[in-house]
């Protein structure tokens, strides 16, 4: 019987142990008794003695205070739409207008590529900007007085300005996102299944690539576009949370480790296997800072979804990370 | 007498929302609400829950906190209370709950319910609890204090104390057969508590 009792109050029974025990306990009234005065005082004992190590306690301590930033930061993004801050690196499409004039329209495509690691931003001559993420690239494919197309590979941030005498067109991942004077995310790289983009505020019309109209968002809508089933979802989304990667973020609703660890591949430019297939799959909703290290953002999503991983410098010298 | 000192120099960091502040008060108690919710919860998860829990609430009335407030008082109550609320949760469980599921839920909450109120009483009973400990003779009570509270194998105690296992094996029953004779349960602490608080 004490035998028992001690597996009880250690944890160690097992659950057929507990409930014969437990039972047991109900039709004896001095008995059960008993045991909640020694279960309380055990506890008192346990809860005084035993310790967690140091270092354990101090990523939990991280955890709490990133929870304490956030419910701070949320109340700046919710300023987002008034963001106004300019960093525009001039776009050298001016001079690519005036030196290339006459050339044959195939040899003046102009790209803008972002390297693994950071964002790039650069704006037009009427003062429209996009902001790329990392990993990403924009082809100029036409520009004209009246419309300006471009074609996107990752991911971007538009905010134009409204002209009406220009259509500002982007394509990605086979649909075509026409700007009508509006701030708007794009999301489309070629590893994702599918294309997102959210409005924040304007208008957009979105077709598919043989020009048919597929959707017409309103503010705060979010719109996915499925490529292997052709089919569209849209949602509403606090576009702010969207958005978050512009001020320094990761954010991911929702999103399966398998796309996060593409992220994480190309801002941090490290390598990321999958030991178990499986655990690609698994989704994850979290925000992190950009300027958190590899290691932590790792520790977090292994806290949080249990994964074990393992970090080993490669040959030429790129971080691979091997997830179990 | 320290740890009121303790309290006044972190209550003006943690008013002002201090990093170093709240974590020296994090890292100070954490252990406390820990596992004092494992005990309870069972769940390690839903204990690290609770904790966090218990600190945000600390953050968000941080600014109003006294001069006089017992922030250790604060954090033990809030994670008491949580882990009853978190008890009765398992309660209402959607899916069907065994009977002795439930009794467990009962008896770790009526436990938990007769821990004391506040913190210092708890300090106070744990005193007490370590009193009895102590009244063990000398042999007896280091081989059952590395074997229950720094939960030791006896391996690793065998190694620390350089006996053999077999010796610490002995003592360990020794001191279990002595209190298994002289009380009902292997911890004498409760006859002696037992007669403390029915007074």
């Amino acid at each position: 019987m004490n035998n028992i009792r001690s597996k009880i109050l250690n944890g160690t029974a097992t659950r057929e142990e507990k409930d014969a025990f437990y039972e047991s306990l109900q039709s004896d009234s001095a008995a059960k008794k008993d045991f909640i005065k020694h279960k309380m005082l055990h506890s008192v004992m346990q809860a005084s003695a035993l310790r967690t190590s140091k270092s354990h306690k101090e990523k939990k301590f991280e955890q709490f205070w990133i929870k304490t930033q956030k419910s701070k930061r949320k109340k700046v993004l919710l300023q987002f739409a008034k963001y106004a801050a300019v960093f525009a690196i001039a776009l050298v499409l001016g001079r690519f207008i005036s030196d290339n004039i006459g050339q044959p329209a195939s040899q003046q495509i102009q790209v803008v590529q972002s390297q693994a690691g950071s964002m790039n931003t650069f704006q037009f001559i009427d003062g429209s900007k996009v902001w790329l993420n990392a990993a990403s690239e924009i082809q100029i494919l036409s520009q004209s007085s009246n419309e300006v197309r471009l074609a996107l590979n990752g991911e971007a941030y538009f905010d134009i300005l409204h002209n009406e005498q220009r259509s500002f067109i982007v394509e990605a991942g086979g649909l075509q996102i026409i700007d009508k004077g509006t701030k708007f995310n794009i999301r489309s790289y070629p590893d994702d299944k599918k294309v997102t983009t959210t409005l924040i505020e304007g208008d957009i019309d979105v077709l598919n690539k043989q020009g048919q109209l597929f959707a017409n968002l309103n503010p705060g809508d979010h719109l996915s576009y499925y490529k292997d089933n052709n089919q569209l979802k849209i949602d509403s989304i606090d576009a702010s949370v969207a958005n978050g990667w512009i001020d320094g973020d990761f954010v991911f609703i929702n999103q399966e480790l398998g796309s996060i660890a593409k992220e994480l591949e190309n801002w941090y430019n490290v390598r990321i296997i999958f030991n178990d297939k499986a655990v690609a799959n698994v989704r994850f909703t979290g925000v992190f800072n950009r300027s958190s290290g590899i290691n932590q953002i790792l520790y977090m999503l292994s806290f949080s979804e249990g994964l074990k991983y393992q970090i080993n410098e490669s040959k030429n010298g790129k971080k691979e990370i091997i997830i179990n | 007498m320290s740890k009121g000192i303790q309290n006044k120099k972190y209550l003006k960091g943690i008013r002002s929302g201090d990093k170093s502040a709240f974590e020296q008060v994090y890292l100070t108690y954490y252990d406390l609400l820990y596992h004092l919710s494992l005990q309870y919860l069972g769940e390690k998860s839903i204990a690290e829950e609770v904790v966090q829990d218990a600190f945000l609430k600390l953050w968000e009335v941080r600014t109003e906190l006294k001069p006089d407030s017992n922030i250790k008082n604060y954090l033990y109550t809030i994670t008491k209370n949580n882990c009853l609320s978190q008890l009765r949760k398992t309660h209402l469980h959607k899916t069907p709950v065994t009977d002795a599921r439930f009794l467990e839920m009962q008896f770790n909450y009526e436990a938990l319910v007769s821990i004391p109120d506040n913190v210092i009483e708890f300090e106070e009973l744990k005193a007490k609890i370590e009193a009895s400990i102590d009244s063990l003779p000398d042999d007896l009570r280091q081989v059952f204090i590395m074997n229950r509270f720094e939960d030791l194998k006896y391996k690793e105690i065998a190694d620390k104390l350089n006996l053999s296992p077999k010796t610490i094996e002995a003592r360990m029953s020794k001191a279990l057969n002595r209190l298994r004779t002289e009380l009902k349960d292997y911890l004498p602490l409760i006859i002696l508590i037992s007669s403390i608080i029915d007074q």
